[in-house]
């Protein structure tokens, strides 16, 4: 088997341009690896014949300038894709198969890049550790016996496996950093607007954006380009202001970065901070200003997003009622029970549990007194990071609370299953783009990962520290 | 007579008429074929965003002006949350708590003013067809445009309901946001009638789905009679939805509501705040020029008589038109009655539509002069219309071409006119006696002897003088 | 410890539109108070004003003028229908009006 797929983006251009190699060559490595690496359940769907004859087309299409053309890329199933099956990971939408393309997807094709696959996930990204998906878990590509995180789960194991080393996830309250942090690769939630929405199954609207999952952050940076074109048809996306252009000399002692003080709270796996300390210190020896900083309303995260994102989840997934398309009962007695039949045999245990959460969170009088005061806090927060950003460039953080834990492990507990996101969710409140950075390995190798954010619209920002921290670490990717 | 004081406050649904759907830019048309006017926003697919028609915005603007409204200038959409077949997402959006227009009203002939709660912007559902215990679901109408229109309880009988409703939909037809027509559902009202002995208002019980104005008015009478009915048989009301049995005369149960619908309400995350400027006001307010009411004014000052008033106010093409002349010496009396009359009867023959005419205004005004001096007959109008309407000839040249002969020379009737009353001894007897009709048979007598040749005037003038000589 | 009655359980299932067994019901009744415990805590934060933030998107909105038709066809509008008679989408089950 070939090895091109473990070349950098630059290589195997050069190689497509001077025609060492053709495009079907990618795509048929990209599927045997698949195939070998079939029990890390990364897909959903497989897009082989359409892949093939993309493929096929493109060698009578002149190689362009566009570093993307002709390279393979895997997309999770939560994004709209014309004539390929969609699920979301759940029964709900196991024949789906969409009428239209989401608009990232388009700019995708416009750049003759090849769809691979639909990537595993977490059911309608409901979930942390990619357990809820109908498909069945995906493995962490560093120990089988343990999670890939989630929801994205599928996107961060396929990137990491190099099966390919560039895929879209989603992000809601860490879908991408979260998995992207256990699986060790490079995710980037974007600054909600930067991204179009149209397309993306919603979970909840006024969080949820698509974002990229890649090896390093200077693919990740030219994939984020490529998906941030401005898009009519979703009227809270803005798009991208300017290209993002990376530089190899930053200069780090003009650098002021935040530490939130929560971001080092006794819930964080020792492991985990003593690799983030590390960074911190590497940054402080290179003249940057580091402070750790109090900002309000970081602990009550959990509790906005059990109130927003499930009220909101509730309203959206409400359309799912078996007539239009996807999963329908066939033994009913009356309209009712036909929509209570269809969507109790549809949905998975935890999307049930949100729906029932988010509906009595806005149900009554409840809607009034706690999804209101929800906003108001979201706003108070906002303009609490607003503050910061005036005197710091970035914020930095751990990731993940905790290490990639074994499959199989039940969180029950209603208030415990998002506490697992209690950093990631923050950002997501604010709108703000954070990117995940892997930053070594734990004595049992596995992946660790910092979040690097920074003031809305400022991705460029990120990922000039991003890279430079890349380039001092020098992880290299190999995880085997 | 009964002293129970009624109580009605009325929602009205109506479709506004623009070319596309509120949320995406797809056709607005019900009347297009089942299910092919729709597209994935319409359809509720998973990923879908909903777009927002200027437009609609607009009209909402329009109208919330004409009903006396203040504009709401920065406003959001609202999720209202249900499950039904042929609501496509699970929810319908609307406005709940910043309606684009509130605190309006409209003012009835006696002078009442009706308030005019709020009016917002909110989408249709697609159109169900029940049949063989299944419901069948055309999406045509799903995300077409709605204005919802909700008057203050201060309708205090079925009479003001009635007008209330005729004004606002006569107000909506002239402001072209809407066709109005309830028998296809274009217009919709539900009608919340409570009865009470106090100023206290008494239990309030909706009527819906009922098909025109005339019936409302009939379910509002009936149904205050039937609550007062229970409630002098020291019964109780019960909160209800209930429908119009036109055939029986009778309200009957649909649903008793309960503890209170459950909609969810929350603020529509996918749409960012919509703000209306001070200055688009403005320019949409100048367009807000000879309202019904304006016109009726206007009409009874220049002589046209108050029922033609009322018939030119219904027929907004001849109304329009009309406008055309307010700056001239235009007879318009005459001008309402030839619209009315002839070139009414003319467009029912031909099955064609006044605007289908273009009827030139300089031939419109020529020829309502010539029946203002009595330069022509009615009858010779007859004659004439169809090719005056049809050509572009002058009424001399058809009148020509037709061997019409408007004759002038008055020693020539005066010949006809004395045979006349040699030949009609008994009704020129009559005439002394002072019958009146014997006078209008002398006079028809001679138009049949001239062939109405020469103008009415100079006939009747003509014969007053011989007779008393 | 608290829960929620039995009704209010299955009101909230109702608005969801979801089936329960009586454990889930039980389940619930517990899971949803404890959920509102925590969560109720936010009445007690201060946030000095009332301003609210439906969505972080700081876009502008743009209104479509009337100039396109994007419909697509009846073909594809019924494709995904489970249930269809062309050129409806059908369910089953009675319905009031």
């Amino acid at each position: 088997m070939s090895n091109y797929l473990d070349l950098s983006l630059e290589e195997i251009h050069t190689l497509l341009k001077n025609k060492t190699i053709k495009p079907i060559d990618l795509v048929n490595e990209c599927f045997s690896k698949i195939e070998k690496n079939k029990d890390y359940n990364c897909y959903i769907t497989l897009n082989k014949e359409q892949a093939e004859a993309k493929a096929k087309e493109l060698e009578n299409v002149p190689v362009s300038d566009d570093l993307l053309f002709g390279i393979p890329i895997a997309i999770k199933d939560n994004i709209i894709t014309k004539d390929l099956k969609t699920t979301a990971a759940s029964h709900m939408l196991y024949n789906f198969v969409p009428i239209y393309d989401a608009y990232v997807v388009k700019l995708l094709k416009q750049h003759n890049m090849i769809i691979i696959g639909k990537l595993n996930m977490d059911e309608f990204a409901m979930g942390s550790s990619n357990q809820t998906s109908y498909y069945g878990p995906v493995k962490n590509p560093l120990n089988k016996d343990l999670v890939s995180g989630g929801s994205s789960g599928g996107s961060a194991c396929a990137v990491a496996l190099g099966m390919p080393f560039l895929s879209l996830g989603t992000d809601t309250g860490g879908s991408i950093r979260q998995p992207s942090s256990f699986c060790g690769v490079v995710g980037m939630k974007p600054t909600y607007g930067l991204v179009s929405r149209y397309g993306l199954i919603a979970f909840a609207s006024s969080l949820d954006q698509i974002g990229p999952i890649t090896r390093t952050v200077k693919e990740n940076a030219l994939l984020l380009n490529a998906i941030s074109e401005k898009d009519s048809n979703d009227l809270t996306q803005e798009g991208k202001k300017e290209e993002i252009k990376i530089t190899d000399d930053i200069d780090l002692s003009k650098l002021k970065i935040a530490i939130p003080k929560f971001y080092l709270n006794d819930k964080i796996d020792k492991e985990i901070l003593n690799k983030f300390n590390e960074i911190k210190s590497l940054l402080t020896s290179k003249g940057c200003q580091i402070d750790v900083v109090d900002i309000k309303y970081l602990e009550n995260s959990v509790s906005l997003y059990q109130i927003i994102a499930l009220g909101e989840a509730s309203s959206n997934l409400a359309r799912y009622d078996g007539i239009r398309y996807g999963y329908s009962t066939t033994k009913f007695t009356d309209i009712n029970d036909f929509y209570k039949a269809t969507r109790s045999e549809g949905f998975g245990p935890e999307v049930k549990r949100r729906l029932m959460i988010g509906s009595y969170l806005l149900s009554g009088a409840n809607a009034k007194v706690y999804y209101e005061k929800a906003l108001k806090i979201r706003h108070a927060m906002i303009e609490e990071f607003h503050n910061v950003f005036h005197a710091y460039d970035y914020i930095i953080g751990p990731t993940t609370t905790t290490l990639p834990y074994p499959l199989g492990a039940n969180n029950d507990d209603p208030n415990k299953s998002f506490i697992d996101d209690i950093l990631t969710i923050p950002v997501n409140m604010a709108g703000l783009p954070a990117l995940n950075l892997p930053i070594g390995y734990s004595k049992d190798n596995l992946a660790i990962g910092m979040q690097i954010i920074a003031n809305r619209f400022e991705e460029n920002k990120i990922y000039n520290l991003a890279n430079y921290l890349e380039q001092a670490l020098n992880l290299g990717g190999k995880h085997e | 007579m009964s002293n129970y004081k009624i109580t009605v406050g009325i929602e009205v649904h109506v479709e506004l008429k623009t070319r596309n759907k509120v949320f995406s830019e797809v056709l607005n048309d019900t009347t297009a074929p089942v299910n092919t006017l729709v597209n994935e926003i319409d359809l509720g697919y998973p990923g879908t965003l909903p777009s927002l028609n200027e437009n609609v915005i607009n009209y909402g603007i329009l109208t919330s002006l004409a009903l006396n409204c203040t504009v709401t200038k920065h406003m959001h959409f609202d999720r209202k949350n249900y499950f039904y077949p042929d609501l496509p997402k699970g929810y319908q959006i609307t406005q709940l708590n910043t309606p684009i227009g509130t605190n309006g009203y409209i003012t009835l002939n006696s002078g009442k003013k009706i308030g005019i709660r709020e009016l917002h912007i909110e989408e249709d559902t697609a159109k169900s067809l029940h049949q063989d215990n299944k419901t069948f679901l055309n999406f045509n109408r799903a995300g077409v445009p709605l204005l919802e229109i909700v008057s203050s309880p201060d309708i205090n009988s079925k009479e003001e309901a009635g007008e209330y409703l005729e004004k606002l939909k006569e107000l909506l037809l002239y402001l072209e946001v809407s066709d109005c027509k309830m028998e296809e559902g274009s217009m919709r009202a539900d009608v919340n009638v409570s009865i009470s002995k106090t100023n206290d208002l008494g239990c309030r019980i909706e009527l819906k789905n009922i098909g025109s104005i005339h019936e409302i008015k009939d379910a509002i009478e009936q149904e205050a009679l039937r609550q007062e009915q229970i409630l002098s048989n020291n019964g109780t009301l019960k909160e209800q939805t209930r429908k119009y049995d036109a055939s029986k005369k009778e309200t009957i149960l649909l649903r008793n509501k309960e503890v209170g619908n459950d909609y969810r309400y929350f603020k529509e995350p996918d749409l960012p705040y919509v703000d209306i400027t001070d200055e688009q006001i403005e320019t949409i307010r100048k367009k807000l020029v000879l309202l019904p009411d304006e016109r009726r004014k206007i009409y009874l000052s220049k002589g046209i008589i108050p029922i033609n008033v009322e018939k030119i106010i219904k027929n907004k093409e001849y109304s329009d038109y009309l406008n055309n002349f307010i700056d001239t010496d235009l007879d318009f009396k005459v001008a309402s009655n030839l619209l009315l009359g002839d070139i009414s009867s003319y467009l029912n023959k031909e099955l064609i539509s006044f605007s289908s005419l273009s009827l030139d205004k300089e031939r419109f005004k020529s020829l309502v002069d010539s029946l203002s001096s009595k330069k022509i007959s009615s009858k010779i109008l007859k004659e004439i219309l169809s090719s005056y309407l049809t050509t572009t000839d002058s009424i001399d040249t058809i009148l020509k071409s037709k061997g019409i002969n408007l004759n002038d020379n008055l020693s020539d009737l005066e010949a006809i006119i004395k045979q006349v009353i040699i030949d009609n001894n008994e009704a020129v007897l009559d005439y002394h006696n002072g019958k009146e009709k014997a006078f209008q048979y002398l006079i028809g007598m001679t138009m049949k002897q001239t062939k109405s040749s020469f103008s009415p005037q100079a006939v009747k003038d003509t014969l007053k003088k011989l007779l008393d000589n | 410890m608290e829960k929620l009655t039995k009704e209010e359980v299955l009101h909230v299932a109702d608005l969801a539109r979801l089936k329960l067994d009586e454990n889930e019901i039980e389940d619930y009744a517990y899971k949803l108070k404890a959920i509102m415990d925590s969560i109720s805590l936010i009445n007690s934060i201060e946030v000095t004003d009332n301003e609210m933030t439906i969505s972080p998107s700081t876009a502008k909105i743009s209104l479509f003028k009337e100039q396109e038709n994007k419909t697509i066809s009846k073909a594809d509008a019924l494709k995904n229908a489970p249930n269809k008679i062309d050129p409806y989408i059908y369910v089953g089950g009675s319905i009031d009006e």
